[in-house]
């Protein structure tokens, strides 16, 4: 599980960094960035963890804990890689005069009220921008947290035996 | 064969990196987003100005007259949220890319001059006003605070006259700065001309005073009663 986690914390950090780069060029894709990073995290963790040969099943507690963890590295490495980005290194300066409402981010998205979507853009600040980043998160939380672990107690024989049966057994339903 | 198999994916990455190349030239397109930049310059939004700027200069393929106006509205940018250094940066890029134009000795000997550097900034509005205006006769206005710079340059330097011989040509160019007045009555009090002065600050605060949508200035204000205090016989 240890393996796991950090495993899991390197990969955030990396689609972080990417993440955080393009934000600033092309700017916040309100909702779809959470998802987006979200799924790509549980996908490459999945797709290293089937690799590995020990046997994960995490409670919820610490499928909680390790969520939490992976979001707080992809939201570090999203605010380095913003600085990257930048001609001169200042993310937490770019991201506090948002946050102060003296500057505005690029965002865009989609938004449905009363069963109509429409999408919207424009440059956002303050309070405002603040609801739209947690709502992000929240998403990418979740999708993070109820990410399909990968069931390591079975094994790709038993994935075959399983198969063959369902071939045999067809053939056998039809003739009765 | 082998040979082929070598080349196949260097033609493949080179092929890859010119459509990507492509599509981000073609998503970032250069002169739209140093339009957009000077647009965020107006509405103050200095950040969107650094962020547009750096975008099409990165990726938006600019030579020229339009990579210099890109750097010129990342160091205005820069200039307006007192980031000194960066807009040096990148106002010496101007001068790299078009020794031939004014407006970037003019800006670089502006930051010059706030950061006091007095020396390099007469070097620059020198050279500014040299392609701008050789002979000295030119009518154009904007070179007014041009001059009134290169005034206070003097000023600092504590050449009085050469001062007052630019605040001079300044008020030429344009009799109604306000600023000028001002920076000239400083020049008539270094050379103890106190009722030049305080004509000159008087003259200050009443064109200022003019424009409704001019703050209050408690500085001036307070510099005009002392110059009237000091002019009593």
């Amino acid at each position: 599980m240890y393996e796991a986690f950090l495993v899991g914390i390197v990969i955030s950090a990396l689609v972080g960094l990417a993440t955080g780069w393009i934000r600033y060029w092309m700017g916040f894709f309100v909702l779809f960035q959470g998802v987006i990073a979200s799924l790509l995290i549980a996908w490459l963790v999945g797709k290293y963890l089937k690799r590995s040969a020990s046997n994960l099943n995490p409670s919820n507690g610490t499928a909680l804990l390790v969520a939490l963890a992976w979001l707080l590295s992809f939201w570090a490495a999203q605010i380095y890689g913003l600085g990257l980005a930048q001609p001169w290194f200042d993310p937490l300066g770019y991201f506090g005069r948002i946050l102060q409402g003296d500057a505005r981010e690029t965002s865009f998205g989609l938004a449905a009220t009363a069963g109509w979507a429409r999408g919207f853009h424009g440059g956002f600040g303050g309070v405002f921008w603040v609801i739209l980043n947690v709502i992000d998160s929240a998403i990418m939380y979740l999708f993070l947290f109820r990410m399909p672990w990968p069931d390591l107690t079975r094994t790709p024989s038993d994935d075959a035996l399983q198969e063959a049966a369902a071939n045999t057994e067809n053939p056998a339903r039809g003739e009765s | 064969m082998r040979l082929l198999r070598l080349i196949q994916p260097v033609v493949l990455i080179v092929v890859a990196v010119g459509v990507i190349g492509g599509a981000v030239a073609w998503i970032f397109g250069g002169a739209n987003d140093v339009k957009a930049a000077w647009d965020a310059i107006e509405a103050r939004e200095y950040d969107q100005a650094i962020r547009l700027a750096t975008r099409a200069i990165r990726f938006g393929r600019l030579t020229g007259e339009d990579l210099s106006s890109a750097f010129e509205c990342r160091a205005t940018a820069s200039m307006r949220t007192d980031q000194l250094g960066h807009a040096l940066e990148d106002l010496g890029r101007i001068v790299t890319v078009r020794p031939d134009y004014a407006g970037g000795y003019f800006l670089r000997g502006e930051v010059r001059l706030r950061q006091k550097d007095y020396d390099q900034a007469l070097s620059d509005l020198n050279q500014g006003i040299k392609i701008a205006d050789p002979d000295g006769k030119s009518p154009n206005r904007f070179l007014a605070k041009r001059y009134a710079h290169r005034g206070v340059v003097w000023l600092g330097k504590k050449d009085v006259d050469h001062a007052l011989a630019d605040f001079n040509r300044s008020l030429d160019l344009n009799p109604k700065a306000a600023e000028t007045y001002y920076f000239r009555s400083f020049a008539f009090e270094r050379q103890k001309l106190l009722p030049q002065a305080l004509a000159d600050m008087e003259t200050a605060v009443k064109i200022y005073d003019s424009n409704i949508f001019s703050l209050p200035r408690g500085d001036w204000l307070y510099r005009l009663e002392q110059l009237r205090q000091r002019a009593k016989p």
